[in-house]
């Protein structure tokens, strides 16, 4: 029985070197429970290479990533990854319902037992109303809710997220926030998520650490003691938020 | 290194296993020969001059038909691109031609010429026009209207339009359909004298298969091949010199 | 609007072709052409209607639809086959791909004249004549299709832990499926090309020969009506194909 408080993942003194560069250096972290912890960064830390690592997409150089306690030796449904460049991880010829069933087949759910599981996984998402249509017709925005809707019908114990919003317009990235918090509190899902953007790094993690790079190091863990259900209006005014801000600032290069 | 012995490997293992299976008999040699016995050939038809000879008279056949064709493709598709009214107004006439196999039109071509040179080009012309046409079509369609618009400002008359703007803008693109006309025109051009016209690389074929020399046959396809390959080489080559400085215009148009 | 217009156009346009079908009636009757070469159309027609009321025009319709049809299945199963094989396979790609480049150039038509030495002027040496030539487009464009899946995919089906049937099946077989309907639209044309002058060449019965007695004989109406024969086989195929294509493709376009 899992505690509020056990580690989901473990990563102690890994290095991840591709010939002579050394793009990740002793790198240790832990992820609990229910945890949403964010890590932030300029672009060409190695944030992503660390997160392919957690998702078994990469192996290390040294150091190990433990998920519940045994090594990580490739990737695993229960680690679900979304992407950053979403169009390409979807399947161009299925329906928005058929990419969700994917999932489902991987899991070997029986084919009567699937389509309660796509609509509701849908109408988490807000794509209830598109279920028919391909890939192609939908927006950038409603793309990536495929895909997180995808990973989510993989009955996840851990989400990670590359800059799941990054490709996308201010507005949709807002109320992407908002759902992906929903989402990840309702489906009691372990969460690391990568992003460059501080403020969205601060709003929704229970911690966000910062990244150096050349080489890539985690160097601040700042823990976030906002209230939740977070708001995009209070909660970015809070002076606490705002506090949090400038130390993120002022910990990450400049130029930034 | 490794990468050039493990394409090498396959080819040489079937060689050699050729070779070996035509001297041991399992192969009847009368109908497939032995590789080096079609080495032997090979150089043969450069020494005797018959590749030489032969393969004039196919450039021939397919340059001349290929100029025609090309230049008429050119014309008609800037025609095309430019107006989309006679497009439209041709649609019919273009759908109901383009799906005629070349070939079927070798009975009439020697019906009108007989056997020859001009039988074969306007085969190899016919061939050559329609790829031309699509793609010369396009390309002027996707000009950038910018610099349609900087024309019609200037004033310009149709001829310098065309000269001017269109086609510098479409050439990268005309170009590539040239190498593929190039292409289509000499294995037109040799299928023609297959077929019917006695001259050239594929007569040349015919005329060693009668003579029961299965070595020759290769020889010939080798030629044909290595002349085939060397041709879409150096019109790459060129391709690459004259279009490649000019940065992402002809890159994307290529 | 768009679409009422759309059809006007077409209309439009086959009364562009039927006007000059009507010239050429007109210049046939007035004999400014050459009454052999450029028969009036109406006697073409005619003799296409009455063709179509004979046995033996049927039958050598049949017999060229037979080799077309069994020559571009079979090659496009085994093309399709040995492809993804290929494609899928890194290691066997590095063996075996530059080979498959030099045989890219290779005009089709050229290895009949191997397979008339090792089978004869028949109608077995006609359909192995086209399956071979059919296999390379489908062949050359499957291998690609395979070899060219979006990566990130790939990662989506190790991550789901899905089989390597399962990865064939679901990721790469429909990843690959444009490129291979490009290589069938390729076979396609092969095979009726070559079907055509092996027809030709072999002497068999079929619409090749009726074409070459026609012209042999200087029934040109009979010729013309041949070639339109020709051209139709093709167009319908093709449209066979493309709408085969759209069925399966549905999600490409918006």
């Amino acid at each position: 029985m899992s505690q509020a408080n056990d580690p989901v993942l473990s990563i102690t003194g890994l290095d991840f070197t591709v010939g002579s560069l050394n793009i990740l250096n002793d790198i240790s972290l832990t992820v609990h429970e229910k945890e949403f912890v964010c890590i932030v960064g300029a672009s060409g830390c190695g944030k992503t290479t660390l997160l392919r690592l957690m998702g078994g997409l990469l192996s290390p150089t040294q150091g190990r990533v433990l998920y519940r306690g045994r090594a990580i030796d490739g990737p695993d449904p229960e680690l679900a990854v979304v992407f950053q460049d979403y169009g390409r991880a979807l399947l161009p010829w299925r329906t928005v319902a058929g990419n969700v069933e994917l999932a489902l087949e991987a899991r070997r759910v029986p084919k009567d037992e699937r389509a309660p599981i796509i609509r509701d996984m849908l109408e988490r998402v807000g794509l209830a109303e598109r279920a028919d249509a391909y890939p192609i017709q939908l927006s950038g925005g409603m793309q990536q809710r495929l895909q997180i809707a995808r990973c989510m019908a993989q009955a996840p114990q851990v989400l990670l997220m590359d800059e799941p919003f990054g490709a996308l317009d201010a507005m949709t990235r807002q109320t992407l926030q908002d759902e992906v918090a929903r989402l990840c509190a309702d489906a009691g899902v372990t969460v690391v998520f990568i992003t460059h953007d501080l403020e969205e790094a601060i709003y929704l993690g229970d911690r966000v650490i910062s990244m150096d790079k050349h080489p890539g190091r985690l160097s601040e863990t700042l823990t976030i003691e906002l209230e939740r259900p977070r708001n995009q209006l209070t909660t970015r005014e809070d002076a606490r938020f705002l506090a949090y801000r400038h130390r993120l600032f002022n910990l990450l290069p400049p130029g930034h | 290194m490794a990468r050039v012995f493990k394409g090498v490997l396959f080819p040489a293992a079937v060689l050699i296993f050729w070779e070996f299976a035509a001297r041991s008999g399992l192969l009847k040699a009368e109908s497939l020969s032995s590789p080096i016995a079609i080495f032997r050939a090979a150089v043969g038809v450069v020494a005797d001059g018959s590749l030489f000879k032969a393969a004039l008279e196919t450039f021939g056949g397919a340059v001349g038909g290929l100029v025609v064709g090309a230049t008429a493709g050119i014309l008609v598709g800037v025609a095309f691109g430019l107006s989309r009214h006679l497009s439209q107004l041709m649609r019919v006439s273009t759908e109901a031609l383009r799906p005629i196999p070349s070939v079927a039109l070798i009975p009439l071509a020697l019906l009108i010429h007989g056997y020859g040179f001009q039988m074969e080009s306007s085969i190899v012309a016919f061939s050559c026009f329609w790829p031309l046409l699509i793609i010369t079509e396009s390309a002027v369609r996707g000009i950038e209207p910018r610099l349609l618009e900087v024309a019609r400002m200037l004033n310009f008359s149709l001829r310098e339009r065309v000269t001017k703007i269109v086609l510098p803008a479409a050439l990268p693109r005309i170009f590539v359909g040239l190498r593929l006309a190039a292409a289509v025109s000499l294995v037109v051009a040799v299928t023609v004298e297959i077929t019917a016209n006695p001259m050239g690389l594929g007569y040349a074929l015919i005329v060693a298969q009668e003579s029961m020399r299965p070595d020759r046959v290769f020889a010939f396809i080798g030629w044909i091949g290595l002349i085939g390959w060397a041709l879409n080489a150096s019109l790459l080559r060129a391709q690459q010199r004259w279009f490649g400085r000019m940065g992402n215009w002809a890159e994307q148009s290529a | 609007m768009k679409k009422q217009h759309g059809v006007l156009m077409w209309f439009a346009s086959l009364g562009v072709l039927a006007a000059l079908v009507g010239l050429w009636q007109l210049a046939a009757h007035l004999e400014l052409v050459s009454p052999v070469f450029f028969p009036a159309p109406l006697r073409s027609f005619e003799s296409l209607w009455d063709q179509m009321g004979t046995a033996d025009f049927w039958l050598a319709f049949r017999e060229t639809l037979r080799r077309m049809v069994l020559g571009f299945v079979t090659a496009s199963v085994a093309g399709i086959a040995l492809g993804a094989a290929i494609g899928l396979s890194p290691r066997l790609r590095a063996y075996v791909e530059p080979t498959l480049e030099l045989i890219r150039p290779l005009p089709a038509s050229a290895m009949i004249p191997v397979f008339v030495l090792l089978i004869g002027l028949n109608d077995r040496m006609i359909v192995t004549a086209i399956a071979f030539s059919s296999l390379w487009p489908v062949l050359l464009n499957t291998v690609h299709g395979f070899k060219t899946i979006e990566p990130r995919l790939l990662e989506v089906a190790r991550i789901l832990h899905l089989s390597r049937l399962e990865m064939v099946w679901k990721i790469a077989l429909p990843n690959a499926l444009p490129d291979i309907f490009a290589g069938l639209r390729l076979a396609l044309t092969v095979s009726l090309i070559l079907a055509v002058v092996a027809e030709m060449l072999a002497g068999t019965i079929g619409l090749g020969q009726n074409i070459t007695l026609a012209a042999r004989s200087f029934r040109s109406a009979d010729l013309y009506a041949g070639i339109i024969v020709l051209g139709a086989v093709g167009y319908v195929s093709n449209i066979l194909l493309q709408r085969a294509e759209q069925h399966l493709l549905r999600w490409r376009t918006p």
